[in-house]
């Protein structure tokens, strides 16, 4: 239900990836008290609109129907689903559970041995820099 | 409880501290220097990673409803974290007025006076202006939408020594490439008899006899009783120890020198009221845009942090320098939800919209960002546990200002065909704030210097009114928003005053020649000053 819901929340990422779903259980998060009653109102709210509690079996359309639910519901739910959603991005964009790697969905390399000047700059840097008004880097 | 006795005792191990405790223990005086964060060896403790768990281990922050104020907890404070830029203050930073009058900076102090001190802070640190050929291709692109309307660029000075790119900065240098407060200051302070201890929070200060007799004229450290005692938990056992100082100096930053003085205030009643105002916000504005197709790309994850350059073109004009920024994803996602403008799609913060959005980060996005002269409106309270909060009023002044270098920044991205994206701040549940929300690490003055003490909390020389032989020499005595990152102005200051405390206080053996303190003594209006 949980790699459902983040995969409905960040289109593009592997369902299948180990540590998809890991920060719901992390007892550091804030989050992981109320990880169960996300799963509970995702399956209640998939019933209610979609006629069966099955969230992770429901198309992407469906499932993003019902997450939009959510977030336009009564205020408690809406800041459990951003909640939620914070959670997903920031562990999936950020690679939090997997340093080495990053996150290949938007080429972020993650842990590096520093990079090669090809990589850092432009050969011709010059062409791009315009006029400078001191000598050092410092204001006036 | 354990009691401990030391000449100089000195409050926090950062920007602020760093000076005083190795110009002290230079000059002979027994230094102990006290930091409530924990020992950091950066080859050992540094880590590549976005994870919270280890980030937040040393980057603090205090909420507030406007207003979040960042900082770091470790031995050598920011030093670890910072981005390494190392800009001296404008001359107009030093020219601020107050609202009512009177001039921010105390009488003396100006960019002439403090250009020695900055010289010695950048010699200290290894400062020097980064290569044509160095900066990251961010930086180059910032240049380049500066260059196409027009508008100057210069390329920043650095505390780096051998950068090879990792784009960690803010998590610490791996690589030890980032010149360090440890490294340049506390770690010769040891080598000259300095003590340094780690896991150690002071909790209060009081004084240990009415310190407000003849307290001016002690200088022979060596007679001089002990004239404060600071209260101190470790931080690791809960075990409460008193220390004792002559000599007691605060370097815990904006936020912890504030809430260390809040805290002691039933002890230290003829503190100003100034403690815990007149915070400036150094007028930060953050904006994000997509570069247009064909135009040179940036790179946000590789290379320095901060990426190379500074524009003053809008410096005399608006008191604002334009800079660029290099977010990693943490910071990206969990700052603020960001949408294309114009995009109209039913939720585009999340989903596919953000996911596209993501993908164009590192090579199209480019932040620009703002700093300015702005009023120091700011403010710490304290709460009943001790632990302070801050508020920033929104005033009309504030407002003009943000929406006018908003626009500003906007046209910049329009003009040159990039699209603006919609930047909405969010809280640590994913919740936009309904308000204009600043966060900075660069707050600065919570008990500024002043001429007097219905100005401010300390006199020019860092002494705390009304009680010698306590000094404040951290950012929390730096009076006016900056225009640039303040951490050399915090160091140069710092510089100043511990020169000053090096050659003021004797250990009885040299005659100090009075002509040498002149210049000190007549920006203090004396020996001690009116008051």
């Amino acid at each position: 239900m949980l790699r459902a819901f983040v995969v409905t929340v960040i289109p593009g990422a592997n369902e299948d990836q180990s540590d998809l779903v890991r920060m719901y259980h992390d007892t550091y998060y804030p989050f992981y008290p109320y990880t169960g009653y996300l799963v509970y109102d995702l399956a209640k709210r998939s019933r209610a609109l979609m006629g069966t509690e099955a969230f992770d079996c429901l198309d992407a359309g469906q499932r993003t129907a019902v997450v939009e639910a959510a977030l336009s519901g009564d205020d408690t739910t809406a800041r459990l689903y951003r909640g939620a959603m914070l959670m997903a991005q920031v562990s999936f964009f950020a690679g939090v559970y997997n340093p080495d790697h990053g996150c290949a969905l938007i080429d972020f390399p993650g842990k590096n041995n520093g990079f090669s000047r090809e990589v850092l700059t432009y050969p011709d840097a010059w062409k791009y820099l315009g006029r400078e008004v001191t000598t050092d880097g410092n204001p006036p | 409880m354990d009691s401990i006795q030391s000449e100089v005792v000195i409050i926090g191990s950062g920007f602020g501290a760093g000076a005083p405790a190795l110009r002290l223990a230079q000059a002979g005086f027994q230094v102990l220097v006290l930091e409530k964060g924990t020992e950091i060896v950066p080859s050992r403790d540094f880590q590549q990673t976005q994870d919270p768990k280890y980030l937040l281990r040393y980057i603090k922050s205090i909420r507030g409803d406007n207003v979040n104020f960042t900082y770091a907890e470790g031995l050598g404070g920011g030093s670890g974290f910072y981005e390494s830029v190392s800009f001296r203050a404008p001359t107009i930073a030093f020219e601020q007025m107050s609202p009512t009058g009177f001039r921010l900076w105390p009488a003396g102090v100006m960019r002439a006076s403090m250009d020695p001190h900055y010289e010695t802070a950048e010699r200290m640190m290894h400062v020097s202006q980064i290569g044509k050929d160095e900066i990251p291709k961010t930086g180059l692109a910032f240049s380049l939408l500066m260059k196409r309307l027009g508008y100057s660029v210069d390329r920043a000075p650095y505390a780096v020594r051998g950068c090879t790119g990792l784009a960690f900065c803010v998590a610490g240098c791996t690589a030890g490439a980032k010149v360090t407060v440890q490294e340049t200051y506390l770690d010769p302070a040891r080598h000259a008899g300095a003590q340094i201890l780690t896991d150690t929070e002071a909790i209060d200060i009081a004084p240990l006899r009415d310190v407000e007799s003849n307290d001016h004229t002690l200088r022979n450290i060596r007679s001089m009783p002990f004239r404060y005692v600071v209260r101190c938990r470790d931080v690791r056992t809960g075990e409460v120890r008193t220390i004792m100082a002559k000599i007691l100096i605060l370097g815990g930053g904006t936020v912890g020198t504030a809430k260390l003085l809040l805290n002691s205030h039933r002890w230290l009643p003829k503190l100003s009221l100034h403690v815990g105002k007149n915070i400036a916000v150094n007028g930060t504005v953050k904006t994000l845009g997509i570069l247009p197709e064909g135009f040179i790309e940036g790179d946000m994850f590789t290379g320095r942090s901060h990426p190379g350059v500074i524009s003053y073109e809008f410096l005399s004009s608006r008191g604002i320098t334009l800079s660029t920024a290099k977010p990693l994803p943490v910071d990206a996602v969990s700052y603020a939800n960001i949408v294309l403008a114009g995009d109209t799609r039913p939720h585009p913060w999340w989903g596919a919209p953000k996911v596209e959005l993501m993908k164009l980060y590192r090579r199209r996005a480019l932040v620009l960002y703002a700093l300015g002269l702005t009023t120091p409106t700011a403010e710490l309270h304290r709460a009943r546990s001790g632990d302070v909060q801050p508020r920033f009023s929104l005033d009309p002044q504030f407002r003009d200002y943000y929406k006018s270098t908003c626009d500003l920044l906007h046209s910049i991205f329009v003009r040159n065909g990039a699209q603006v994206v919609v930047i909405k701040i969010i809280d640590g549940q994913g919740s936009e704030y309904p308000d204009l929300h600043i966060t900075t690490a660069h707050m600065i003055g919570s008990c500024r210097m002043a001429d007097n003490v219905k100005q401010g909390v300390v006199d020019v020389t860092g002494e705390v009114f009304n009680y010698p032989g306590m000094y404040i020499t951290d950012g929390a005595a730096i009076p006016s928003s900056l225009a640039v990152n303040p951490y050399l102005t915090i160091l140069a200051n710092a510089e100043r005053v511990a020169e000053f405390l090096a050659n003021w206080y004797t250990r009885g053996a040299a005659r100090i020649v009075r002509e040498q303190m002149e210049p000190r003594l007549q920006v203090r209006g004396g020996v001690h000053g009116s008051r």
